[in-house]
């Protein structure tokens, strides 16, 4: 007699065993919404973790290599050297040098557009600028559109509604808002804005690389703000990266932020971040539209927040070169700002 | 809800095409469920087991190669949650030993216990008993209907190993069912 049970009987046990599993796997009704809303905020937060830790490593590298550059820059040259400030928790200030070189003057650079591309037909009536904007690049076919409406010298807004049942028009309910502005061949869209998403960074016409660092306010389906950075000659379904913010659900903005990495090099200078969010039906519900210019990430800048940061009572800082913050930033096309610790951005 | 889901999947079905995020979308509409049936082979908790599953997609979305190469994310997931159910299960085991031996000494007798218990809880329970690696050979076969080298790639054994884990584990779950009867 053997203690190996015969084939019969295994086959009875296996039959016991696919009858077990199949009744508890039909008993279980996973809930999908939710877990892909769980994966996308936990992925979110495990991103911004490996950001931090490759940031401080980061850190550490440059205050080394400005350790040794400050130690070596003053024995070969001690003028044209100016004071950078930054002010403490407590409102204590500290200062730390910076060498500087000859201010130049930089010409405020024209506004951006962001539609049409270059070498797209031109258009001569804001509403078919609009429409064609809203249809090629954000990628909603046929929106209904609202008047013009003339603002400042050469310039004006077009809303996009909300369609309802049997493609009716919801004129009370505003999608977003689109800026136009008249340049000598046509009109042009300068960007767009919506109620369901405040953009705080980047701010318009600001010069960006990769991630592309994006904050602000937001709500939309299931939380979800799908962000979009783009150059200037790229259309709907296009993109250079794709990340997706989580902001509120329901009525109540709440502050959302990503850093979207980009694919690939962006093949003209300037371009577009569109942030929109979905209905649960359509890809695309309302949507917002920030100009940008690419550029190299400005080492020099990274240096200088690593620099000053590196002091645990620094929580903020105003950079200025001979007293004045706006000429501190001008050579980045940018407004005077006051440079957070938590988001210092690039 | 379920209109809600169903809002979702086609979302997620408009979403597939471009980018991680519609990646991410798409897999999780296809893998999502049976994974969380898979563990909860393993598992009792449901609960757990989706949050096991949803860890498996997070640890894959800080990884390049299982989203770009689709034909390698089925396999990875699971690896990842299997990997994830041994790890809950052992802290398991090392959280709850000292409360078994107060279940041995309670008013009622385990076998009582067993006999209030239905056939299918039996054979699971009987299954959760085996070693790590026969009940999970068992799982995705008797689940996922996976063939041996599907098994073989998931647990990143050889494919023989996995026919005799099979034969040892359904051998193992006789002999245990038995033993209660």
């Amino acid at each position: 007699m053997t203690d190996q049970p015969g084939l019969q009987h295994l086959d009875e046990t296996e039959a016991r065993l696919r009858s077990a599993i199949a009744t508890r796997t039909g008993q279980v009704q996973p809930d999908g919404a939710t877990g892909l809303h769980a994966i996308r905020q936990r992925a979110q937060v495990a991103r911004r973790h490996r950001r931090v830790r490759r940031g401080f490593a980061g850190a550490l590298t440059v205050a080394a290599a400005i350790v040794l550059v400050a130690i070596a820059v003053p024995a070969l040259r001690d003028d044209g050297r100016e004071r950078v400030s930054a002010t403490g928790r407590d409102g204590s200030t500290t200062t730390t040098a910076a060498t500087s070189s000859t201010t130049v003057p930089v010409e405020p650079a024209p506004p951006l557009a962001v539609w049409p591309p270059l070498g797209h037909e031109q258009y001569a009536d804001p509403s078919n600028a609009a429409r064609a904007f809203v249809g090629e690049y954000v990628g909603l076919p046929d929106p209904p559109l609202s008047d013009f409406r003339p603002g400042p010298p050469m310039s004006g807004e077009i809303d996009v509604y909300q369609r309802g049942e049997n493609r009716g028009v919801l004129e009370n309910h505003v999608l977003s808002t689109i800026a136009l502005r008249r340049t000598l061949a046509g009109w042009t869209v300068a960007g767009a804005r919506t109620d369901d998403i405040v953009v705080d960074n980047p701010a318009p016409s600001m010069v960006v690389g990769s991630p592309v660092v994006v904050d602000g306010k937001g709500r939309g389906y299931e939380g979800t703000i799908i962000v979009n950075v783009r150059d200037g000659g790229m259309g709907a379904g296009e993109t250079l990266g794709q990340g997706i913010g989580i902001a509120g659900c329901c009525d109540e903005l709440l502050p959302f932020h990503l850093e979207v990495a980009l694919d690939r090099p962006p093949s003209q200078p300037t371009g577009s971040v569109l942030l929109n969010t979905d209905s649960g039906l359509d890809p695309v519900a309302s949507f917002a539209v920030v100009p940008v210019r690419f550029g190299p990430t400005p080492t020099i800048l990274r240096q200088l927040h690593a620099t000053v940061f590196q002091f645990p009572t620094v929580t903020s800082a105003e950079y200025r070169v001979g007293g004045s913050c706006d000429a501190f930033w001008s050579w980045l096309q940018r407004p005077c700002t006051r440079v957070d610790k938590k988001n210092p951005g690039t | 809800m379920l209109r809600l889901y169903g809002m979702m999947m086609a979302v997620m079905e408009a979403e597939a095409g471009a980018g991680r995020g519609s990646d991410l979308a798409a897999l999780h509409l296809r893998y999502y469920s049976s994974l969380v049936r898979l563990a909860s082979v393993l598992i009792d908790d449901v609960g757990t087991c989706e949050e096991l599953v949803q860890d498996a997609f997070v640890a894959a979305l800080g990884r390049d190669h299982p989203w770009r190469d689709e034909a390698k994310a089925p396999a990875y997931l699971r690896s990842a949650v299997l990997n994830g159910a041994r790890t809950h299960l052992r802290r398991r085991v090392v959280r709850r030993r000292p409360q078994a031996v107060q279940v041995v000494h309670g008013d009622r007798s385990p076998e009582a216990e067993a006999l209030e218990r239905d056939e299918h809880q039996v054979v699971l329970d009987a299954l959760r008993s085996l070693p790590e690696r026969q009940r999970e050979v068992l799982a995705l076969r008797y689940y996922l209907e996976l063939s041996e080298a599907e098994i073989a790639e998931t647990l990143g054994i050889a494919a023989g190993t996995v026919k005799t884990h099979a034969h040892r584990g359904l051998t193992a779950l006789h002999a245990s069912l038995e033993y209660q009867r």
